[in-house]
């Protein structure tokens, strides 16, 4: 008996054009090295494939072909426009213009940021130094107690490198928040470098009063200079984020976020490079049994090299360019 | 209250509109657990490495050994807390191991291609997103939002959206045993669109086994109704032909 094949529309248009397609999904599943004529084919593809989108919704064909194809689609163009490696060539115009003037460009957020943590960080020190039963307002007892072990068992500063790894992953994630607090408008920032600072001169202030001075200042000696600069970055970063969420002037919140990205992350960018550094230091330098006079020279270099790459090199540029 | 649509739509170079689903909570939940899981195995292999080359010192004293290997696993939490998510994002594209897992995928928002700076601050951005611990913040955030974004997503604009692998079942034809029905009986109103036209294939195509006899034949009964309320012509006789008529009026036949 003869069977008769009924094909609809949508049928006859699949049967048609299904070469292409499994042609396509072969080619996205992956393209051999050698293969150029592959390479060639795909963008072609793709468009044949958008260009039958195009029309089985104008056709209005059935749901399955649709679906596939608006899959397949997204497939391809995903594959196609993806976004490329980071160029040299844009990295370093940033490094060399974008990057040293970063301070200039904010100067109220590295104000604030400064003095929020700095303020925080020499009341929290001296307070404590000189009433340490209140150290526990701010720092945990367990702690406090760790601390105290630490540097009981190394009273000459050649602690272990436990202490050291504790006191990195702390401080690098407390100086991370201080970034990312920002996104609540500011205020994140601003709790999050009042927190560092209270609780780090909490610290310094409890050891200092129960005896250990001598170890603990000497241990933090070297990688302080990149450490609690890196935290003025990150907060002054977080601080950027929030007034551009706040005041977004003549574009929606949204835009505007987009245009400052860069710009906010060139601020941040500093912070990662100084923690990273700082916690090379302290994990190699500070913990050993290097002389205190090599620590301070580490600290005077540190602090040199920023002052000069963040204030004396932007200065001098704007100088020449205005002459 | 606004119907929530949970997809994404992009217009690519190309002038066509793509539509993506969205990826919710759960979804990526999941793909944060698999991240977990992994990042946890690795962890879990150094210990045990490090407990093998070390066991000698181990069993004297616990003292020096025990200091670097705090020190690694620091470095390793510290790593996998804020650089693991984004260096797996920029390599893959805008997926982790977990994310490829589970089938989802990170993309800009207008379909761009995802930026670097983008990528880097939604990462960076869950220090405030998992807090308390649990990604409290990212799911209240994702729940609300209507395109299921949380903080990061929000600051980057980036959308989480699934990734499917695009498959089809070229599905049969629709075959008839007997001669082709006649043709033309029934002039309708309008003609059945595509879309119908796939339900009644999908209806007729099932086979009838001893037990969906009579569910079939109800189908079939309620199908029938309707596309001739639709088209607005009544039929006489068996409703499994008047469908497989107006069918064939649809269609183009094939002898085989």
């Amino acid at each position: 008996m003869p069977t008769t094949v009924l094909r609809t529309k949508s049928e006859i248009f699949l049967e048609e054009r299904r070469g292409n397609w499994i042609e396509l999904q072969r080619l996205l599943r992956g393209i051999a090295p050698g293969n150029l004529e592959g390479l060639r084919r795909l963008p072609k593809l793709y468009r044949c494939v958008v260009a039958d989108l195009a029309q089985a919704r104008a056709l209005a064909l059935a749901p399955d072909v649709l679906e596939y194809l608006n899959e397949l689609a997204s497939a391809a163009h995903h594959r196609l426009y993806s976004a490329g490696p980071l160029s040299s060539g844009k990295v370093s115009p940033w490094f060399r213009h974008s990057l040293p003037g970063v301070i200039f460009r904010h100067p109220w957020a590295f104000l604030l940021a400064a003095l929020l943590f700095f303020g925080s960080f020499a009341l929290s020190l001296f307070l404590i130094w000189a009433h340490p039963e209140w150290a526990q307002a701010v720092v945990s007892a367990e702690t406090l107690e760790m601390f105290e072990e630490m540097y009981a068992q190394a009273p000459d500063g050649g602690m272990g490198l436990g202490g050291a790894a504790y006191y990195i992953q702390h401080n690098t994630s407390l100086a991370f928040l201080c970034f990312a607090g920002g996104v609540l408008f500011g205020l994140g920032s601003v709790y999050f470098l009042l927190y560092n600072g209270l609780f780090l001169g909490a610290v310094g202030g409890y050891l200092t009063a129960q005896g250990y001075g001598d170890a603990f200042w000497r241990f933090v000696t070297a990688h302080s200079g990149l450490e609690l600069s890196g935290i003025v970055f990150a907060g002054a970063a977080g601080l950027v984020m929030g007034h551009r969420i706040l005041e977004a002037g003549r574009y929606n919140r949204r835009d505007e976020l987009r245009r400052s990205r860069d710009e906010i992350l060139t601020v941040l960018a500093p912070a990662v490079g100084l923690l990273a550094l700082a916690a090379l230091v302290e994990g190699l330098i500070s913990p050993s049994a290097a002389e205190m006079s090599l620590r301070v020279i580490i600290l005077a270099t540190s602090l040199g090299l920023l002052t000069l790459v963040f204030f004396l090199y932007p200065l001098l540029k704007r100088q020449t360019h205005e002459s | 209250m606004a119907r929530t649509v949970p997809f994404l739509r992009i217009e690519t170079p190309e002038k066509i509109r793509i539509r993506y689903n969205l990826a919710g909570p759960g979804i990526r939940g999941m793909a944060l657990v698999v991240d977990y899981l992994i990042q946890g195995t690795v962890i879990l292999c150094f210990t045990i490495l490090w407990a093998v080359l070390n066991w000698d010192s181990l069993l004297e004293s616990e003292d020096e050994a025990g200091w670097v290997s705090y020190f690694f696993y620091f470095l390793m939490i510290f790593f996998f807390q804020w650089f693991y998510h984004t260096l797996f994002e920029l390599w893959w594209n805008g997926q982790t191991p977990g994310k490829k897992m589970v089938g989802i995928q990170v993309v800009s928002r207008t379909g761009d291609p995802l930026e670097t700076g983008a990528v880097i601050m939604r990462n960076l951005l869950r220090g405030i997103d998992s807090f308390p611990w649990i990604y409290l913040v990212g799911l209240i955030t994702s729940l609300v939002d209507r395109q299921k974004r949380r903080l990061g997503d929000m600051i980057s604009d980036t959308v989480v959206v699934q990734k499917t692998e695009p498959s089809f079942h070229f599905p049969p034809s629709l075959q008839l045993t007997e001669s082709p029905p006649a043709q033309g009986r029934y002039r309708g109103v309008r003609s059945l669109t595509e879309h119908e036209l796939f339900i009644i294939r999908q209806i007729l195509a099932q086979t009838s086994g001893p037990n969906k006899d009579k569910k079939r034949r109800e189908m079939i009964y309620t199908l029938a109704s309707k596309v001739s309320r639709a088209l607005e012509v009544s039929y006489s006789g068996d409703p499994e032909d008047f469908l497989k008529e107006t069918y064939a009026d649809h269609s183009t036949p094939n002898k085989k």
